[in-house]
Formats: structure tokens, sequence, C-alpha cells
């Protein structure tokens, strides 16, 4: 928020002047045509099976239908995708998922553990990839609560608190699946990456604003014509909503900052847009390979507007946090 | 140690001469008593001469005799005495400003600026020259001109800064009436803070700075206020298409003391609210600027005189829905006192003392409000800013005619404030989360000798040595490696040192005359400088924050060596050099990627969010000028190029400075048609500016995410604009002067680029989604009418 206040004040500012004396017209950009990047989106969640999804780059001004997006997809035979242990190799197989890009990468032999160290290795084409990433011990939220947005009682966001570990360099992601109809953890609307960077050691972490996490897709876009804002984000009365709150390594944590540094400031004439940080290695790639402590539980909204956690006993993956 | 006595050496190898006589006194303007700053006095025919100093002063010694001594300034009837010097005599001189100048008087005045004097890079620029060109909006502007030299570069439209061979905006000295000015614009550099009409003249070094200037490496803009008439009251103004002004002048006491007051304000804004509805946003947003010059003076004697100059402006934008129940206020400013003390110790020994306070601050206020009847619920303010406190001595001694000494010493006591914040919710109040100020202490001395060896050569050799110390309270958070999370903390105490550096800057000058016309000159200079001011954007805007060298930020240090060619040709009618420069930048600071204004307010400093780098330039700039008759102008032609290095921009490889320029014309000329109308006009081409484009694309969770190609790799299309005015005084009597301006800026509406952008457009399904480049611009044509009067 108080990033982008200087930004949005320039911006109205601007846009003030702009009204009284600018124009504007297409220009032709003549920029080199870019080398052929694969992205690498994989991860590893506590107790589950690792997802690898491969996709690649396009040119900034390339027009785009239906059959492009679908080139631009990497799956099946295309690649070898292996995630290791240590120990065992698991080359991964062809699955679908429902998120972009639909189609990617799921291994059989193992699933992730607490302190486990995973290696990636890709090969595509003539070209090899590697990444290494670890899982942290898992933090449990210590409570959900429900407020209404101002001057309307039915419709409210959620807020989600959990205790701090001791030290500073503590990084989490909280995603979210709400109902039925959600098949799949997606970032909310505005909180998904956090670090302890403003606390005191051992005090609570909360996040007031927790608004629907819900499926990205640029090229394909939901269609919001449809649905309020207020419908489409925010939550009332019978909602059941599935949180999940992951720790994540120092590494991931530079990946995702940057990510959102470089989606706040991109296209942004008034400053230096980031460059994403990407933690995959040999040959040029952009992406991520990332161990997710993950913990996750289901709640409910009641009438009086509580949040019930639905399976906080028998939550097969619950842990119990430490602090 | 031995350099130090070098320099001794050539400063002062004072030729013992016979018994010799002084004459001194202050040239002035007839009419109002102002004085004339660097007005020439030349004895018999150009033998030996001198200039009057920054407050219209001037000594000259000579063996007992009878001399013919001529008086000159620009646009003033010369004035010639011949004088029997058997004593030290004292001889003021009041010029009589001349509406129908012959040729010669300005020819005389001038030839010895641009091929005798020992200076090179420096212009000067009376404020006529600038009223006689092209208003914009109806404003002349005083940077707006500075911007047509060669070597110096405007940004564009939209831009406050000016560039002056391939150095930042920061590195410019501005003073007014040698106080510091740190934003020298309003509404993001569409118009400059100095009013013209209270200004009377100005003087930019683009390089060769002599060492009574210092604080920063690239150029001094030294600009003088009007002291205010001494004679009679007078009265001038203009209401002109969005703004108007209004200056007042007059002896208090006559021929003793006067004062000047001068005001300027936008009114857009009050324009618009009668014409909008209650409701509107319109009515209860606006944006306006406005400023105030005022200035005392008061003669004590021959011997001391007493300036008091202030000057207060400010830029205001507010906005405020009461549907949405939020409110905005972005008030914007500069504001200085300077007293200063002239005193003559003896007619070869001049003294200023000066005491200025100056302040600059940015601020954002922003208050919401869910119920009307409730108070405000949320509220906060983000103040940026910087107040000095100026000390400064200053010794003009003139020992003989070959020797212009000046030497001296100042103090500034900073006080920076890098983004501090304070807000409150409901009842809760977050009471300045961080105001993590910034003290510094920063003193220089100096001493220089413009020595004229012979008739053919003079030297100017000068040293200053400069010390900055950044003192407590403060406290330093340490960043983890990659500067995310504050891992730790050290707190310094009140007067306790952070930061300690010092330097000394050597300046050299030399001139070489080739014969009467013509002349070579070299120099060199090193300079430090203790601020930086670190901008987010290529575009130079009043959120740019001036943060001081600290235990992580290093001074800034440049060095130039220029060699020019000086001529004048057709009986001085015309005038000409070609400069070659090349300058070393260090410890430059820019943001790094992707930060924000507003990151470290909280448990951070400003300059862990700063990396750093270096830079040079290069460059010819040509320049022809014709100064007289009635078709009067100069072309300027710079052909340059400016070039960074940053270990964490683009993989530590050189890249262009978003200012660099290959080509950079500008061109003015100004027409007599009649005594009664003036014609000008103003034609800029320049290379575009560089900016950092995407070159690629790919999807991170869903989400298209950007890949830009190397920094500042792309360049904008060239910048390139015509502007016409004319000028009819239409009425012209003893009492009262009234005239009308007509301008166009842009004629031929060229649309320059400000910035551009991209938007994605159609949908994937129909095949049909593609990015479109945008380029937007600012100013199309502008006609402005003008109405100035004076009596």
């Amino acid at each position: 928020m108080k990033q982008k206040n200087i930004i949005n004040i320039l911006g109205i500012i601007l846009t003030t002047l702009m009204i009284f004396v600018s124009c504007e017209k297409d220009i032709s950009v003549d920029l080199p045509r870019p080398e052929e990047k694969i992205t690498i989106e994989g991860f590893i969640d506590l107790d589950d099976y690792p997802i690898v999804f491969i996709t690649k780059n396009s040119a900034y001004f390339d027009e785009i239908d239906t059959t492009y997006v679908e080139n631009l997809i990497i799956s099946g035979d295309m690649a070898t995708v292996i995630v290791d242990n240590g120990s065992v190799f698991d080359t991964l197989v062809h699955a679908e998922f429902p998120r972009w890009p639909y189609k990617g990468y799921v291994g059989t032999k193992f699933k992730g553990q607490i302190n486990g160290r995973y290696n990636l290795q890709i090969k595509y084409g003539e070209n090899k990839y590697f990444s290494t990433t670890t899982i942290r011990d898992t933090i449990a939220i210590d409570s959900v609560w429900y407020s209404h947005i101002p001057l309307r009682d039915t419709i409210g966001y959620l807020s989600v608190s959990w205790r701090n570990p001791p030290g500073y360099g503590d990084y989490f992601t909280l995603t979210l699946k709400t109902g039925a109809e959600q098949k799949w953890f997606y970032r909310s609307l505005v909180v998904h990456l956090i670090d302890d960077k403003l606390l005191e050691t051992n005090e609570n972490i909360t996040i007031p604003y927790i608004m629907k996490g819900y499926e990205r897709n640029s090229y394909f876009p939901r269609n919001t014509d449809t649905t309020s804002f207020s419908e489409r984000y925010l939550f009332q009365i019978g909602d059941t909503v599935s949180l999940k709150l992951s720790t994540i390594d120092e590494n991931s944590y530079l990946f995702w900052n940057s990510w959102e540094r470089n989606n706040m400031t991109d296209g942004n004439p008034f400053t230096n847009p980031a460059s994403v940080k990407s933690n995959i290695t040999g040959a040029p790639a952009n992406g991520y390979w990332i161990g997710y402590g993950a913990y996750k539980n289901t709640y409910y909204i009641n009438d009086e507007y509580e949040v019930i956690p639905l399976y906080m006993n028998n939550n097969p993956f619950l842990i119990e946090s430490k602090y | 140690m031995k350099r130090c006595i070098f320099f001794l050496l050539i400063m002062f190898p004072l030729v013992i001469f016979g018994q010799k006589y002084t004459i001194s006194g202050y040239i002035k303007d007839k009419s109002s008593g102002e004085e004339l700053l660097g007005a020439n006095v030349i004895v018999n025919e150009g033998k030996s001469g001198t200039s009057a100093n920054s407050y219209g002063f001037y000594s000259i010694s000579l063996p007992a005799g009878t001399y013919e001594i001529s008086f000159s300034f620009v646009g003033y009837a010369e004035q010639k005495k011949t004088i029997n010097l058997d004593s030290d005599k004292t001889l003021n001189i009041e010029l009589e400003n001349s509406a129908v100048v012959t040729q010669e008087v300005v020819v005389s005045s001038e030839r010895s600026r641009n091929v005798e004097d020992s200076r090179m890079s420096v212009t000067k620029i009376p404020i006529e020259t600038v009223k006689t060109l092209p208003a914009f909006m109806g404003e002349v502007d005083v940077l707006k001109t500075v911007q047509l030299l060669p070597g110096v570069q405007a940004a564009g439209d939209g831009n406050s800064g000016f560039y002056v061979r391939g150095g930042g905006p920061d590195q410019n000295l501005i003073l007014l009436d040698e106080a510091i000015i740190y934003n020298a614009s309003h509404l993001l550099g569409f118009f400059s803070v100095f009013n013209a009409d209270a200004i009377k003249d100005m003087e930019i070094y683009k390089g060769g700075m002599p060492a009574q200037y210092g604080g920063r490496i690239s150029s001094v803009l030294d600009i003088s206020m009007k002291n205010g008439n001494m004679k009679k009251f007078e009265a001038e103004g203009g209401i002109g298409t969005i703004s108007s002004r209004l200056t007042v002048q007059g002896p208090i006491v006559k021929d003793k003391a006067s004062f000047l007051i001068s005001g300027r304000r936008t009114y857009i804004d009050l324009l618009i609210k009668p014409f909008t509805k209650k409701e509107s946003l319109l009515r209860s947003s606006g944006y306006y600027f406005y400023d105030v010059n005022a200035k005392f003076n008061y003669r004590f004697s021959d011997k001391d005189r007493l300036y008091i100059s202030a000057y207060y402006g400010e830029d205001v934008f507010n906005f405020k829905s009461n549907d949405a129940g939020f409110a905005m206020g972005i008030p914007w400013g500069n504001g200085m006192a300077s007293i200063r003390w002239n005193h003559l110790f003896s007619n070869k020994f001049f003294s200023n003392t000066t005491f200025v306070a100056s302040d600059y601050k940015f601020q954002t206020s922003i208050e919401m409000t869910s119920d009307e009847n409730s108070g405000t619920d949320f509220s906060f303010i983000q103040d940026s800013g910087i107040r000095d406190f100026y000390i400064k001595q200053d010794f003009t001694w003139l020992p003989n005619p070959k020797h212009n000494i000046k030497f001296g010493l100042e103090y500034i006591y900073h006080i920076f404030s890098p983004n501090s914040v304070s807000a409150s919710l409901a009842d809760m109040s977050f009471e300045s989360v961080t105001k993590n100020k910034q003290y510094a202490h920063e003193a220089a001395i100096y001493i220089g000798d413009d020595f004229k060896i012979n008739d053919r050569i003079t030297l100017y050799a000068g040293v200053r040595g400069s010390i900055f110390n950044q003192v407590g309270p403060f406290t330093r958070y340490i960043k983890d490696e990659y500067y995310l999370q504050t891992i730790d903390s050290v707190v310094y105490k009140k007067n306790e040192s952070v930061a300690l550096y010092h330097s000394i800057e050597p300046r050299v000058s030399i001139k070489v005359g080739l014969d009467k016309s013509s002349s070579i000159k070299a120099s060199f200079m090193q300079n430090k400088q203790y601020i930086h001011l670190a901008s987010l954007s290529a575009s130079t805007l009043p959120t740019d924050l001036w943060v001081p060298c600290s235990d992580r930020l290093k001074p800034q240090m440049g060095r130039q060596y220029a060699i020019g060619y000086f001529r004048n040709f057709f009986n001085d009618h015309f005038e000409a050099s070609v400069e070659v420069y090349y300058k070393d930048m260090y410890n430059l600071i820019e943001y790094a990627d992707g930060a924000l204004p507003g990151d470290e307010v909280v448990q951070d400093n400003a300059d862990n969010y700063f990396i750093t780098g270096d830079g040079n330039s290069y460059g010819i700039e040509f320049f022809i000028k014709k100064r007289t008759g009635s078709f009067t102008g100069w072309i300027g032609y710079t052909l340059s190029k400016t070039d960074r290095f940053f270990d964490d921009v683009n993989d530590g490889k050189k890249f262009p400075a978003k200012y660099d320029r290959r080509h950079d014309i500008s061109v003015t000329a100004t027409y007599t048609i009649t005594e009664k109308l003036t014609a000008s006009a103003i034609f800029i081409y320049a290379t575009g500016n560089t900016t950092t484009l995407p070159a690629s694309r790919y999807m991170i969770d869903g989400e298209l995410t950007s890949e830009y190609g190397e920094r500042n790799s792309y360049r904008m299309a060239p910048y390139h604009r015509l502007d016409l005015s004319l000028t009819w005084d239409h009425k012209k009597t003893d009492k009262w002067t009234s005239s009308w301006n007509f301008s166009i800026y842009n004629v031929y509406n060229r649309k320059n680029p400000y910035f551009v952008y991209f938007e994605n457009s159609g949908t994937v399904k129909d095949g049909t989604f593609k990015t479109t480049a945008k380029q937007v611009s600012l100013f199309p044509i502008l006609p402005s009418v003008t109405w100035n009067f004076k009596f």
C-alpha cells in the first residue's frame, strides 16, 4: 500500500495535467526479437508430490491467438523433468491441473517432508535446467476472524493471525480456496507474500484484509462482468474457505518478492522496473522451484459471522505449531 | 606540501610597482539606481581594465597619471571620464539605459567577455534577453533560456531539471542572491520559480568553476534579484492566460534605501470553479502555484550596504471527493531568506558577509472519512525536505590591475528529512513512524586569483578545501545481503560523527590571446558534492529525494577538462566559440531496480535503496551569436555522449545515461521590425531520451510478466519544437508603458515524447490479442496572450 502512494499521487497529478494538455499516439517500437526462454513453475508442498509447469516466453509485440498460446505450453514428452530428494529420483509424469497452463508434470515416488531438500532437473531440447529448494517447518494459523466492510453488514473480509518464530528471516505465502467450486489454492486479491521485516520477534503476524483467491489467466481472463466485486472477492455467511499458510526459504522469497515488485512497477514510466530473480540455473530460464512448508485448514463462516475451523482435529495436513 | 607551495607561487607573484593609486566605486543604472553587475571598466582604450563584481563594485589601481576611463554595460550608453589620478579616488558611475543603443557601445562592452576573459564555459544572460524570447503560456522563463545554450540541455516537456555536460540535475548549484534553491521549478518543470520581473541577471558556469563556488560538480547558475529602484516608485506586471504577476519597487529613503516586492500566481483553479457544479470534483480539487520575491537594501554609507532578500514559492495540488470521503493535499515548495552585508575595508578590499536560511519541502497528506458525521477515519502525512542554515564570508582583494584575488569561507548546517511518515487510524495514532532526519555540517575555504600575466595571457588558479560531517542523532538500519530485511541497527548520539569526508578541489583556467579578436582557453576543475538527489524516474519530479552523504553513501566527485577557441567576427558584431570537454563523475546514485519511494519509511534509511556507480561525458559545443543590429540571436550545437557504469545495472556493462544526447541544437532569433514591434523565435532539436522497455513476456501463476531489455537501450523519438513570439509596445510614455505579447508554443504541433507505455487489447479467443506501444506527449500547439504594463 505505502509503496504505491506516491506513484498513485503522481498518477493523479499527471492525469489532471493531461486532461488539459496531453495527447497520445500509437508508435511502433522496433525491438530486437528476444531469445526463446522457458519459464519453469515448480513446487513441492509438504506431504504432496512435486508439480512442475513449463511454458515458453513470447515477444512483447506478437499478436496472440489460441494456437499461439497452445504452442507456449511444454508438456508430456516435450521435456524430461526429474526431481530427487537425495536418494530417490522421480521422473515426473504428465498431468492436468485447474490452473494455467493446465498441463504439467507431477511426481509419483515421494512427497515433500519437513527439512527435505529437493533437486530439480529439466531437459528440454538441448538445454538443461537445474534448481534446489528446501521445505521449512510449518507454522500453524492461530486464529481466523471475520469483519464487515464499513457501512455494509453482509459482506466482509477475513483476518488471519499466527505466531512469528523467533529471529528475523521468516517468509510466508498465503493462498486460499473458497467453497466447492475452487479446486486450487489461489493467491488472494491482495496479500500473498509476507515477511517478518517489521516485527519484533515472537510477535503475532496479523493479516487484516484477506479477500478471496481467484484463478489468474491473462490470456483467457474470466468474465468479470457478470459478478460484482463483492461477490467475487468478499466473504459472506455460509462461505467455506480453505487457507494454506506456507513457510518458504530465502531463495523462494527472493523470487516472489522480485516478481511482486516487477508486477507493481511494470509499465510504470516513473520507475526503473524490477527484474525478476529466478532461482533456476543452467540454460537461461525464468521462473522458480519452491518448497512450501504448507499448513492447511478449512473454515466455515456461520450465521453469527463466526469463523469455525472445520477439520482442526482430523486435518490430515495439520502439524502442531511449535510456537 | 609541494603542491601548496606551487599554488602559492602561482597565485601571489605580486609584482611591485611604483607609486600607485586606486580608483573605485559602484556602477549603477541612472534611472533606478540598480547596480550593474559585471559592467566593464576600460582604461585608455583597452590598455588595462576590470569589471564590476557581483555587487556592482569595481576597483582598479594604476600608476599616477591621467587616464581616459570608459564605463559600459550591455544596453547602456557608454560613459567616458578623464581622470587625473594623483590620489586614491572614489568614482560612482550612473549609466543611462539607452533604448537606441549604438552598436559600438554594445560591442566594446561585450568583447572582453568572449575573447578576453580568462573564464571559459561561462555565459551571462541579461534579463532583457530572456524577456524578448517567446513566452510559454505568457510566462518568460529564466531556466528555459539557460537551456538554449550549448552544453545545457532540457530533458523535454514535463521535466524540471536541466542537465549540464552530462551531469544530473542535482549537480547544478542554483543560487538566488547567494541562497541555494533546491527545487527550481513549478508544475513539474513547466515554469521556473524565478519570476523574471524580480530578476536582474544571471550567469551560468558549465565548467571552469571559480573556487568561490562549490558543493556541486556540474555547473553554477548564479541569479541576482533586482535591488529595488532607489530613485522612484515603479510598478510593473502582466496579465496572462493562466497567471498574472505584479512587481512594486521604489525608494524608502531616496538613494539610500529601497525595496522590491514581486508576486505571481496561476489561476486556472479559480477560473474553473464558477463553471463547475457544486458537487463536481473540479470544484474541490485543483492546482496552483504562487511565489513571492521581496528585497530590501539600505546603503549606510559608501562603505557599507545591507541587502535582505526573501523568496517563498509553493505548488499546491488538492484533490477532494466528498462522496468518496477522500481528500488529498500535496504542497511543495522552497523558501529562503538571505541577509548580506557589503563592506569596503579599503578601495582595494571588498567584503561580503552572507547569512542564509533556506528550506525545501514536499508533503503529501491524505484524509479518509467513511461517515460525514464522524471525524477523520484515516489520515496520513508524508514529508520530505531539506533545511539549510548558511553563513559565508567572501573577500575580494584587488592589489593591482593584474590580480583579482577572491578568498573566503563558508559553513552550512543541513537538516535533511528523507521521507518521514505519520498516520492515524480512527483513535489510534502512529505518530512519526520514523523521523530519521540526517544532520550535517559542511564547510569550505577557498582562494583564487585571476592573474593577468601579460596582455595575452591570463591565468586563473584557485583551490577550495571542503569538509562534510554527518552527525547524530541518527539510526543506521543494517540490511541483509539482499537489502530486503532490516537485521540490525546502529544508533548515533547527538553530535556523534556518522561520516566524515573532505577534499581539496583545484580549479585552473588559462586564456591565451591569439590576436585582438581571438583566443584559446583551457580549464580544469575538480569538485566534490556532498549531497545527492535520488530520482526514481526518468523525469525530474518534486518527489525526488535529497539525501546527504552518509556512512553508506560517498560524495559525488567530478573532474572536467575543457579547451576552447573563441573568436569575434565582423568588428565584434558576431561572437563564436568552439569548446571540447571531457568529464568524469564518481559515486553517482540511482534507485535500485524496483525501488519505490516510501520503501524506507519504517525502520530503514533512504540510502539503503540506492546503488552507486560512475559516469563520464564528452562532447563538443559550437556557439555563434549575432549581438547587434535589428536582427540578433544565436545558434548552439552540441555533439555529446554520456554513459554510466553501475555494477548492479546491466551486469556492470556501460549504458547510456537517461539524458544522453547525441545532438542538441538550439536557435534563437529576435528581429526588431519597428520601434514598437519585435518578433522572436526559438527552435530546438534534441536526440530523444533513452528509456528501458520490455523485450519479452512470460506467464507466472497465470499473470503476464515482463522481461526488460538492457537499461536505457531504447531511444524515444527526437524532441523538436518551434516557438514564435510577437511583442507590440503599443503605448510608451515617460510615465506609462504597456505592451502586448503574443506567443505560440510548439507552432507546428509536434508531438514530443514524454513517455512510452503499453496497452493490451483484444482477446486471445478472437485471435486479436496484442500489445501496442503508446507515446504520451504533453504540449500541443499553445497560443498565449499577455498584457504587460509598467508605470
